[in-house]
Order: structure tokens, then C-alpha cells, then sequence
């Protein structure tokens, strides 16, 4: 057999090492939980299987071919492509597993801390795979690692003994959960379903080299009837984007979202607002082939000129953008839940992201991009995670230590009782708004400028619109919506500084949640890090998207 | 690849007989059938016992339960199947020792191994937990 | 040098952090520490502009050409460093990123020393008036200075919006907090409004950015131009293609005859495109900047924040903050958008300017809350600065500069003023005053000064102010506005500000005597030494201003040419399009290339 063969389909193996010491864990967790039930020792063991993930990944980042037609193989035939970008995500999703588990350590009863935490290290494993993901199996089995998990923590996190069910809205918020994700499964299966009808194969680089091809034939007989792969393609586009949109809550995929979040516990609405975020953008770009193997820069181009991509996608994603952010942020003015704004809250920040997915294919055409959109998505994606899970956990910590946090009135005068968390709750919701000096504005500067950076269409037609005022539109539409963000965001720091403590929240002072405030701490700081010094994580995030612009110059050279 | 759609007449032709069938004869008894309504002639089965109770019953979780177990350990034997038929067995002279190459043998041999001890983990997690106690 | 400038944004921020951490219970801690911070800041500001206008004072030499745009070495004490590198290049050196630059010119130094100087008075009108919380008090209002400061100081648009922003964060606490019954919906409408505005601003800054070297390298696809955010590099870039695109027409127009029609028509849409970019990027920004100036139909805002907020709040929000609208058009919009500046700017914002002077005289002369009576003065006041601004020429600018410096000086005193009565009979109704001459001297005499100065009596900086912006406007050469006409109409502005500010102080201080009733309070003293030192710095800065304002001219001036010159420019371009050079036949000429 082929040895460049045997390399692509077993020498990959060392280098999931990390998700494999997770799952071992995660048996470990299950186990142990039945003889000891002890919070403590199994958020332990799970804080320190993350970190022996982490040094197992540091160890063996990225793989090394010894030339060039092993790496075409491990491409072609690899499961897993152990890219940089991959390397960010999984970096991403072990440290945002690390600030879940301290997030949760005091969520859930005593008795099922083990499998809680078993849960959210099968979660962070899923990410990763769903990071590295190469084809459309492993990337369909990767989402569910990180769907199946999370069914289970909505009924983990609530009843406090075995034979004491979940509330009603528990309940609900668990099974409408359940369903709607397994729907949304569905429905991204059976878009897998058309590519690999279309195309032949499940490998996403084979997927791309097989579109080329075929667009390629009808252009050289036919040039002016569009290619007939457009209808098929039309419906994978749409399906994919649909299901992979339920774990973004893109409206109208979105509509679970406000209900699970205010059912279940705000530590579980912080890992739902977290962990299938990360999955789903990682999985939507692999599958539109933004980010194919930083190896071949043909297959790249090729991709992009596949008509499905070019003309369709981005008009696609930029409708889902603006509906998304515009509703979210609209409902997000009538809560008063504060789990439920979030979720709203959530929903808004899907719909900037996708700012950056829509403008990426337009990109290409830019010069000298600063930012290529992709880039600008994952940037967003991790200051995102540290504002919304610092802002769970503020709300996670104030419920741990038997203050209420329900509502927005729940938290008056929070300034008075407890300056810091206010203080540092603060700094989360203006992160949120955008406000300078924090990541959120870093986040939200880097996607905007990829928006506006959109060059015009080379001809100018009625329809569709110019390119340009399409995305400066869009971006105008984010910079509205960021204002009317800011009215709820707003509200809630209002309510912490401007009202005076209910007598009860100033009598409730309980046992502390240390590990809960050591997450808020970490999330503070990355808050305040990203937004006072962005370099490091765009370099990075930089350097794990392979610039568009560069390779479309290298090819242009090449050929 | 000649895609004639003539080819798939028959197909259609007996879809449609089919459908055409099906409701037919139920127009045709609505039309024809003499239709009395009394009490008994509105009874789930006319000639039968008289039914007790409501049609919906709770069953214990314990038979999901079951369920389910039985459904985790029928898969595992479903996935054990192709890989004892695939796997290298000793041979007679001659012919090709296995379909798989040698290269994944003993790949393939420690993965369906992870894969029983993952099987085992749950067995004992269950048994643990006490599924496995008929209360 | 350029260390202690930096001290002077670092000091700010160190002192919030300190205030923070000292805790609520040691307030007399907290306010010394605070007093000593303001007055270092003070200092430090005052050496760095001393230095800078004494430069500028030896500068004897009247050079008859000012270069076409700001050079680099007009910026003193200045730092730079790459914040957030964009590009590199291929042997790694960043070529392009948004940094940190930040340094004084003539256009900043003057708000910059005004910035200092009325934190040192917000600080002392704060020592018995804030009670509660007083460690978070100044902790936001120094987290206040370092926006304000740091907007003045910026080079960078994307720094400058950075501290633009930042500014509202503080701002929002100290009314929110300390402020009147309905501060909480003052403090979120400010908010709100201001956000909404700066957003858009971010978007026209980013994209200009963004879009020059697009158009460079479409003009001349051999060079790879340079993405950039620095204010004084984008203006040249700005300048050099407002020179360049209609020579690049001219240049085929007289071609010889066989140039190709395509290629002009190419360049014509360039141009095209370049001006309908100048004009989107000029309304964006201009959306930020009249919301904090605040123009007309947006002022809303400023009324209810300035009645709601406490009075140090009062002070920096009508002193400061609302400059950095009017800085904003002055630093950003009229270099960077020259031709949109005089075809929407000149018509529309002097339009609306004179309708703001109008309007908020009237406005004021309705009130009886003093506050709300000053607030709206702010919003006539503004009106000059703005139309100042849009006289686009020499005068204009530096009136409106001035104007900038004199509201600020006097503005502030009055809300100082208004904030000491307050506190002593926990009234604003003018109607409840009357005759407080005679029980409060020395708040009389201050009064009285400060409405002479604000109402432009000769002799004070109020008049100088206001007659430059006057002339300036009347000397206004455009293509669509009558300058007289705004001229004329912001003259009765200035007899309006007279009768309102003036009844306000014959009401309060002149005749019977009509003292508030006030439950229990003991004898009422006029001011305290503490109070007297928070006004006389700003009573005698105003007298100078008025009799020797030669510094303050010389140190401004060369940058208000290079704006005046940019400002020319864009009106011969202007004046070139009415009049066009008749353009050779297209059809000819090709039809003279096809027989070739």
C-alpha cells in the first residue's frame, strides 16, 4: 500500500493526543462520580486533564510532512487537517473549557459534579475535532460530541438529588433544546448529503477539487447557462447554513435560544452561549472552504471560484447578518430576564460575526485587506467568549452565593453591596457595547473594517447591488445596532450603579464561589487585555487564517 | 448517462394506479356503504369487548431504560461484526490473509479494543447508578 | 519632553486607580489626592504650552507660504508607537497599524491647558458638594481627564475615537450617580445619543482610511500605497489626491489627439467617485460631531444632562466635552473632507449654526432654572464656534478656536457659579432670587464679570471671540452661501445672549432683596477661599484673553493657515468646475485615433 497512504490515515494520530486524554478523563469522570461525590475533587481532575490536554497539544502542535506529496495525502485522505487554524481552535476551546469548568464548579449538585464536568471535557474535545474536522463525517461526529454533552448537562445542572426532577421551565428548556438540535442535525446532514451526492467524496479539499472541476466543464461547453450543479448547490448552501445556524442562533434558527437560556441555569445558558458558537463557526468555515489546507493555494482559489460561493453566499450570509443582529438586538430592548437578555444579547453578536463570513469571499477583490473577515470572525469569536462568559459568571457567582440574579432589578445597586463584581460586570457589558479599550471594541473594529473594505463591483448593475454600498450598508446596519444594544447593556449598568440595594440583596451574603470568581477574574482580564493590546491574538488569529489576499497573488504568480 | 425520462414510465404509470386505488375504493365505500349512526356502530370495534379506560398508558421508565441498554449493546455487536469479518484471521495457504492491509492491523485491533472499553465504562457507569435495579 | 506629556495622560489614570482603591471611607484622603493630581496636571500642562507658545512666539519669520499640509515636526512632545500593527511587510518592519500618536500642536494646545485647568476647578467646587461615594466620584472624573486629554492629544483617528468614546463612560456614572432626580434618564439618553452619533463617525473615519490607498493604487496601479491612520499623514494623502485627480483630466484633455476616450472617462469617474466618497465620510463624521457639539435638531441631550448633572459634571461637559465636537469637525472633517466641508458644510452646518444661535437665545430667554438658562447659552454659544468653523477661512477658524477656549473659560464659571448658589439655597428657580448683591458680594461681582465676558463686552475675550467668528463669516467666499446673511443673523444672536444673560443676573442679584426660603440653614457666608480659588484663575484668564491674546494667536496660527489654505484650495477647485475649461471633443479625438 501506498506508505504516503498509511501516513495520511495514522500518522494524525499523535497529534489528537489532547482530545484523546479528554475523552479518557471524561471516563474517568464518569466513573469516579458514581463512588465519590465530591465537587471539588472532580473539578479538580478535570481542570487538570484540561491542562495535561493543553501541554499534550504544546507538545505536539503542528505536524510536519516530509514532503510535499505526504502532506497532498494527509490532505486527500486525512481525517483530520491539523492546520493552524485548527491549532488556534483547539488552543480556544481548551482555554474556554478551563474557564467553563471554574464557571460551573458550583452550579450543579454535589453528586453530579462528575458528570458535569465529564460533559464539558467531552464538549471541549468536540470542539477541537470539530476545529480540525477534514471531511464531512468526522466533522458531522465532532458537532454531536459537542451537541450530546450538552443535552445532558440541562438536565444535570438543575435537580439538586436524583429523584427530584427539573421545574417546568427546566424541563422545557432541556427538551425544546434537545429536539430543536437534533432537527438542526438533520437538517446539516442532509446538506452533507447533496456535497457528497454532488461531489463524490466527503473530504472538503477533494469537495472543492470536484466543484472546480465541474464548473470548470460547463464553463469550457456551455458558458452562458449556469452551471447545473447552482440548483443542487443552492440547497446543500442553504441546509448547511440552516442547521450549522441553529448552533450560531442566526435568525431564524435563534427562536430556542431566550426560552433554554432563562429554563435552565445561568451556568448551563453560559456554556450554551459559549461551546456550539465555536463548533458552528468552525464547522460553517471549513465547509465553505474559507480556510482549506494552508498547503495548496490552487484548491483555495478554485474554491472561491465556484459560482455557488461567489455570487450566492455572501448575499446569503449578509441577509442572515442583518436579520440576526437586528432582531436580536431589537428583542434584547423588551427583557427583563437577565438570562434571556443575554440569550438575546448572544443572538445580536452571532449576527456580527457573520458580518465577517459574508464580507470574506468579497475580500478577495480587496486590496491589500487589512483584515481578510475570516480573521476578524475568530478575533470577534474569542472576545466574545471572554465578555459573555465574564458576564455569566458575574451572574453565576451572584447566584452561587445566595443572591438572587433573575432579573434585572435582581442586581440594584449592586455597586453599593459589591463594588468589584459591579465594577467588573460593568467592564463585561461595555466590552459588549464596544466601548474602547476593550476587546469588544477590538472585535467589532476589526469587522467593521473588513466590511468597508469591500471593493465596488467592476460593473455596475441594478441588481444585484454594488458590492460596496452592500457592505458599507452592513456595516452602517451593525454600527445602529451597536447603538441600540448599548439602551440594554446600558440598562443593566444603570440598575447596578444608579439604584439603590433592595434590603435583601444587602442582607444575602453566602459562601464564596472561588473558582466562579477566578473565571470572572480570567475573562476580566482578557476583557481588558485584548482591548488595551490586540496585537498578540490577531497575530495569532492571523496566522492561523491563511491570508486570501496572499494567496491569491501566489497563484496569480504561479500560473 | 442518457436520462431518458421514458424509461421511468412504467414506474409512474404504476404510482399511479396505486394511489388511483387507494382512493377509489375509500370514495367508493363512503359513496356506496349505507351509514348508520348509532352508539354501537360508533364504538372503536363494533363487534368486540367494550374498551376500558383511556387509549394512552404510562409506562415505567425502566422499560426505556431497558430499552436503551439493549439498543447501546446490539450497536456494539453491529460494529464488532464487519471488524471480525474484515479482521486477519489465520488462513488457509493461498488466499489473501485479509482484506485489510497489514499496515492498520494492529491500529484497527487497539481501536476496537478503546471502543469495548468505552462499551465497559458505560456498562459500569449504569450498573453504578443502579439501572440495572428493578424498582 | 514628550516624557512629561505623557506624564500628563498617565497622571489622570494613575490617581483614578488610586482614588478607586483608597476606598469610600477616607474621602478628605481622596479629595487631597485628587486636588494634588489636578494642580501636577495643571502644572505639567502649563509648562509643556508655555514651551510651545514661546517656540511659536520666536517664530518671527512670517513665512508667505504655509505649506499645503500639517508637517510632522509642527508636533511637539509628540510619541508614537504602533498599537495594533496592520501590515508588515516582507522583511517583517510594520508598514502600517494603528498607533499610539500623540503630541500638541496649535490646534490642541490651548483645549489641552483648558482641559487642566477646569479639572483643577471641578475638583475644588467638589469638596463639599459630593458627599457619597467620593472616592468613586474622582476615580471616574480623572478616568474623565485622561479621555478628554487624550482626544486633544491624539494623532491616530482610531486612538482619537478611542478617547472620544472613553469620555462617555465616566460622563455617564458622574450624572448617573450624582446627578438630579431624573439622572438616570439623562445619564442613559447622553449615553445613547453620543454612541449612536460616534458609531457612525467610526464608520466614516475607517472607511476614508480604508478607501485612500484603493484609490491611489487604482490611479497609479504601480506604486502599493501605504494604509494609514495618522491625521497628518491621511490629510496629505487627502490633499495630494484633491491635487491630483482633475490634473490627471486636464492632462488628457490637453493630450495630444490620440488619447484614448476611455481613460478620461475612467479618470472622471475616479473623480466622481473620490468626491461622492468625500461626501459620505464628511456625513458620517459629522454625525458624531454634531451630536456632541451639539447641533440643533440633536441637542436635546445637552439640556437635560447639564440640569441633571452635578455641578464638577457641569463644569467638564460644558467646559470640555462639548469641544471635542467642534475639535472634531476643526481636526478631522475640514482637512479631510475639504470640497464636502464647503459644498454640504458651509451651507448646511453654518445653516444650522445660526439656527442654534437663534434658537438657544430664545430657548434661554424662556428659561427659569438657571442651569437650564446657562445650558441653552451653551447651545447659542456652540452656534459660533461653529459657524466660525465654516467660514473656512483664516478668521473664521481662529474665531472659532477662541470661541472654543472663551466658552469653556466662561461657560465653566458660570456653571461654577450657578453650583455655588445651589449649594448654599438648594434652588435653581431665578424666581425664588432676588437682591443677592447685597447679601453675596463678591458672587455678585464674579457673576457679573463672568456675563460681561460671556456676553462679549470689549476688552474681555467674550468680544474678540465672537467679532472674529462674525467677520470671518461676513469675509465668507462660497459657492452657495451668502455670508452676510448668516453674519447678520448671528449678530442678533449676540444681542439676545445680552438680554438673557443679563436678566438672569438683574434677576438674581438686583433689586429687593428675595431670599430663598430654606428650612434651617444657619447664616449664609459669601464665598470661601476654597470658592475663590476655583474662580479667579478663570476670571483672570478671561481678562487676559481679552487684552492680550497675542499668544494664543501666534501659537494657533500656522495650523488654522495650513486648514485655511486646504480650505482655498477646495474653493478654486470648486470654482474651476463652475467654469470649466471647455473639454476638447471626445468624439473628435476618437475618431482621430480610429483613422490612425
Amino acid at each position: 500500500m501506498n506508505p504516503n497512504l498509511v501516513t495520511a490515515l495514522t500518522g494524525y494520530l499523535p497529534y489528537l493526543v489532547p482530545e484523546m486524554l479528554l475523552g479518557a478523563a471524561a471516563c474517568v469522570l464518569f466513573l469516579g462520580g458514581t463512588w465519590r461525590a465530591n465537587r471539588h475533587l472532580w473539578g479538580g481532575v478535570a481542570l487538570v486533564s484540561l491542562a495535561m490536554a493543553a501541554l499534550a497539544l504544546s507538545f505536539n502542535p503542528l505536524p510536519h510532512y516530509e514532503s510535499a506529496s505526504v502532506a497532498d495525502a494527509s490532505r486527500y485522505a486525512s481525517p483530520v487537517m491539523l492546520d493552524r487554524l485548527a491549532l488556534l481552535l483547539r488552543g480556544v476551546s481548551l482555554a474556554g473549557g478551563l474557564l467553563l469548568v471554574l464557571l460551573c464548579w458550583d452550579s450543579m449538585p454535589e453528586n453530579r459534579a462528575a458528570e458535569y464536568h465529564a460533559c464539558l471535557l467531552l464538549m471541549v474535545a468536540g470542539m477541537g475535532l470539530c476545529a480540525a474536522a477534514n471531511e464531512l463525517v468526522t466533522l458531522f461526529l465532532a458537532l454531536e460530541l459537542t451537541s450530546i454533552p450538552t443535552y445532558l448537562i440541562l438536565y444535570l445542572g438543575k435537580s439538586s438529588t436524583p429523584n427530584d426532577g427539573l421545574d417546568a421551565a427546566g424541563q422545557e428548556a432541556a427538551m425544546k433544546y434537545f429536539l430543536l438540535s437534533i432537527f438542526s442535525s438533520a437538517l446539516t446532514l442532509f446538506g452533507f448529503s447533496y456535497l457528497y451526492g454532488m461531489a463524490g467524496t466527503t473530504n472538503l479539499p477533494g469537495l472543492a477539487d470536484a466543484f472546480r472541476r465541474a464548473s470548470d466543464l460547463s464553463a469550457a461547453t456551455e458558458p452562458t447557462v449556469p452551471s447545473p450543479l447552482m440548483g443542487m448547490g443552492m440547497v446543500a448552501l442553504v441546509m448547511v447554513v440552516a442547521g450549522l445556524g441553529f448552533r450560531l442562533t442566526a435568525v431564524p434558527f435563534h427562536f430556542y435560544a431566550p426560552d433554554v437560556y432563562q429554563g435552565t441555569t445561568t451556568a448551563n445558558a453560559a456554556v450554551l452561549a459559549f461551546v456550539p458558537k465555536v463548533a458552528g463557526f468552525a464547522a460553517l468555515v471549513r465547509v465553505l472552504g474559507f480556510v482549506l489546507p494552508n498547503l495548496s493555494h490552487e484548491v483555495f482559489t478554485a474554491t472561491l471560484s465556484r459560482p455557488i460561493l461567489r455570487e450566492q453566499l455572501p448575499i446569503l450570509l449578509w441577509i442572515v447578518a442583518a436579520v440576526t443582529m437586528t432582531l436580536g438586538n431589537l428583542l434584547g430592548l423588551l427583557q427583563d430576564n437577565l438570562r434571556r437578555l443575554l440569550a438575546y444579547s448572544s443572538v445580536a453578536h452571532a449576527g456580527y460575526m457573520l458580518i465577517g463570513l459574508a464580507a470574506a469571499p468579497r475580500l478577495l477583490d480587496a486590496f491589500d485587506a487589512p483584515v481578510d473577515g475570516v480573521d476578524a470572525v475568530f478575533f470577534y469569536l474569542v472576545t466574545y467568549g471572554a465578555m459573555t462568559l465574564g458576564a455569566f459568571g458575574v451572574l453565576q457567582y451572584l447566584s452561587s452565593s445566595g443572591q438572587k440574579a433573575e432579573t434585572v432589578d435582581d442586581l440594584a445597586g449592586l455597586s453599593k453591596t459589591r463594588p468589584g463584581l459591579a465594577l467588573i460586570m460593568v467592564l463585561f457589558l461595555f466590552s459588549l457595547i464596544g466601548i474602547p479599550f476593550t476587546a469588544g471594541f477590538m472585535g467589532k473594529f476589526l469587522l467593521f473594517a473588513g466590511a468597508l473594505d469591500v471593493p465596488p463591483s467592476q460593473e455596475t448593475t441594478f441588481w444585484p447591488p454594488d458590492q460596496r454600498t452592500l457592505f458599507v450598508g452592513l456595516a452602517l446596519l451593525a454600527a445602529l445596532n451597536a447603538a441600540i444594544g448599548g439602551w440594554y447593556y446600558l440598562r443593566i449598568a444603570a440598575v447596578m450603579y444608579l439604584r439603590d440595594p433592595s434590603p435583601l440583596a444587602a442582607a444575602a451574603e453566602g459562601k464564596r464561589s472561588w473558582p466562579t470568581l477566578a473565571a470572572v477574574g480570567l475573562c476580566g482580564a482578557l476583557t481588558l487585555g485584548i482591548g488595551i493590546n490586540p496585537d498578540p491574538l490577531k497575530r495569532a488569529v492571523q496566522s492561523a487564517v491563511p491570508r486570501l489576499t496572499d494567496m491569491v497573488s501566489v497563484s496569480a504568480v504561479e500560473h | 448517462m442518457d436520462f431518458a425520462l421514458s424509461t421511468y414510465y412504467p414506474i409512474f404509470l404504476f404510482l399511479l394506479v396505486v394511489v388511483g386505488f387507494a382512493v377509489s375504493a375509500l370514495v367508493a365505500t363512503h359513496l356506496l356503504g349505507p351509514s348508520r349512526r348509532t352508539p354501537v356502530k360508533q364504538m372503536p370495534y363494533e363487534s368486540g369487548m367494550d374498551p376500558i379506560g383511556d387509549a394512552r398508558q404510562h409506562f415505567d421508565v425502566k422499560f426505556y431504560l431497558i430499552a436503551i441498554l439493549f439498543l447501546v449493546f446490539d450497536v456494539e455487536l453491529l460494529f464488532l461484526y464487519p471488524w471480525a469479518a474484515m479482521y486477519p484471521w489465520a488462513s488457509g495457504p493461498g488466499e489473501p490473509s485479509s482484506y485489510l492491509p497489514g499496515e492498520f492491523q494492529s491500529l484497527v485491533f487497539w481501536e476496537v479494543l478503546v471502543f469495548l472499553l468505552s462499551v465497559v465504562v458505560a456498562y459500569i457507569y449504569a450498573w453504578r447508578r443502579g439501572v440495572f435495579r428493578w424498582r | 519632553m514628550s516624557g512629561l506629556f505623557l506624564l500628563l495622560l498617565a497622571l489622570p489614570l494613575g490617581t483614578a486607580v488610586a482614588s478607586a482603591l483608597l476606598g469610600s471611607g477616607r474621602a478628605a484622603a481622596v479629595r487631597w489626592l485628587s486636588l494634588g493630581s489636578a494642580l501636577a496636571s495643571l502644572l505639567l500642562a502649563t509648562i509643556l504650552s508655555v514651551q510651545f507658545a514661546a517656540a511659536r512666539l520666536d517664530q518671527t519669520s512670517t513665512d508667505a507660504k504655509s505649506p499645503s499640509t500639517f508637517p510632522d515636526e509642527w508636533i511637539r512632545f509628540s510619541t508614537r508607537t504602533n498599537l495594533l500593527p496592520l501590515h508588515t511587510t516582507a522583511n517583517g518592519t510594520v508598514d502600517s497599524a494603528i498607533q499610539f500618536y500623540v503630541g500638541i500642536d496649535g490646534l490642541n494646545v490651548w483645549l489641552i491647558l483648558l482641559t487642566a485647568l477646569l479639572m483643577v476647578s471641578s475638583v475644588l467646587v467638589s469638596w463639599t458638594a459630593i458627599t457619597e461615594r467620593v472616592n468613586e466620584f474622582h476615580a471616574w472624573l480623572f478616568v474623565l481627564q485622561l479621555g478628554m486629554t487624550g482626544v486633544f492629544a491624539s494623532f491616530d483617528i482610531i486612538l482619537f475615537y478611542a478617547f472620544f468614546e472613553l469620555t462617555l463612560v465616566p460622563l455617564f456614572f458622574l450624572i448617573g450617580i450624582w446627578g438630579g432626580p431624573q439622572r438616570q434618564y439623562a445619564a442613559r439618553k447622553f449615553f445613547i445619543y453620543t454612541l449612536t452619533g460616534s458609531l457612525v463617525t467610526l464608520l466614516g473615519i475607517v472607511s476614508l482610511a480604508l478607501t485612500l490607498p484603493q484609490i491611489e493604487s487604482q490611479r497609479d496601479p504601480t506604486r502599493t500605497p501605504l494604509l494609514t491612520f495618522a491625521i497628518p499623514e491621511l490629510i496629505a494623502k487627502v490633499d495630494a489626491l484633491n491635487d491630483k485627480l482633475p490634473k490627471d483630466i486636464q492632462e488628457l484633455e490637453q493630450a495630444p489627439p490620440d488619447f484614448e476616450p476611455h481613460l478620461l472617462k475612467e479618470r472622471r469617474e475616479r473623480l466622481d467617485s473620490w468626491h461622492r466618497v468625500q461626501m459620505w465620510v464628511f456625513l458620517a463624521m459629522m454625525c458624531g460631531f454634531a451630536v456632541k457639539v451639539p447641533m440643533v435638531p440633536v441637542h436635546t441631550w445637552l439640556p437635560l444632562a447639564h440640569v441633571e448633572a452635578p455641578t464638577a459634571g457641569s463644569v467638564l461637559l460644558a467646559g470640555v466635552l462639548l469641544k471635542l465636537g467642534t475639535y472634531g469637525f476643526l481636526r478631522l472633517c475640514v482637512p479631510l473632507a475639504p470640497d464636502a466641508s464647503l459644498r454640504i458644510g458651509a451651507p448646511l452646518l453654518g445653516g444650522l449654526a445660526v439656527v442654534g444661535i437663534l434658537y438657544g437665545a430664545f430657548c434661554a430667554l424662556a428659561q427659569d432654572d438657571v442651569k437650564k438658562l446657562v445650558a441653552y447659552s451653551s447651545v447659542s454659544h456652540l452656534g459660533y464656534c461653529m459657524l466660525g468653523l465654516f467660514a473656512l477661512n483664516e478668521v473664521g477658524m481662529t474665531g472659532s478656536l477662541m470661541q472654543m477656549i472663551n466658552h469653556g473659560l466662561s461657560t465653566g464659571a458660570l456653571f461654577l457659579l450657578v453650583g455655588m448658589l445651589y449649594e448654599r439655597y438648594h434652588t435653581r428657580k431665578m424666581a425664588d432670587y432676588g437682591g443677592m448683591g447685597s447679601r453675596l458680594h463678591l458672587m455678585a461681582v464674579f457673576m457679573v464679570f463672568i456675563t460681561m465676558s460671556s456676553v462679549g463686552l470689549p476688552g474681555l475675550n467674550g468680544f474678540l471671540g465672537e467679532w472674529l467668528v462674525i467677520s470671518g463669516m461676513y469675509d465668507f467666499t462660497g459657492t452657495q452661501v451668502r455670508g452676510t446673511l448668516l453674519a447678520g443673523l448671528s449678530a442678533v444672536g449676540v444681542v439676545l445672549g445680552a438680554w438673557y444673560m443679563l436678566t438672569m443676573v438683574r434677576q438674581i442679584f438686583f433689586g429687593p432683596l428675595k431670599e430663598p426660603h430654606r428650612e434651617g440653614h444657619g447664616v449664609i457666608g459669601d464665598l470661601n477661599g476654597r470658592e475663590l480659588a476655583t474662580l479667579v484663575p478663570l476670571a483672570v484668564l478671561c481678562l487676559a484673553l481679552g487684552v492680550y491674546p497675542k499668544p494664543f494667536f501666534k501659537a494657533v496660527s500656522p495650523e488654522i493657515r495650513v486648514l485655511a489654505g486646504i480650505a482655498d484650495a477646495a474653493r478654486r477647485r470648486a470654482a474651476a468646475e463652475q467654469s470649466p475649461v471647455p473639454p476638447r471633443d471626445i468624439r473628435q479625438a476618437a475618431t482621430a485615433t480610429e483613422k490612425k
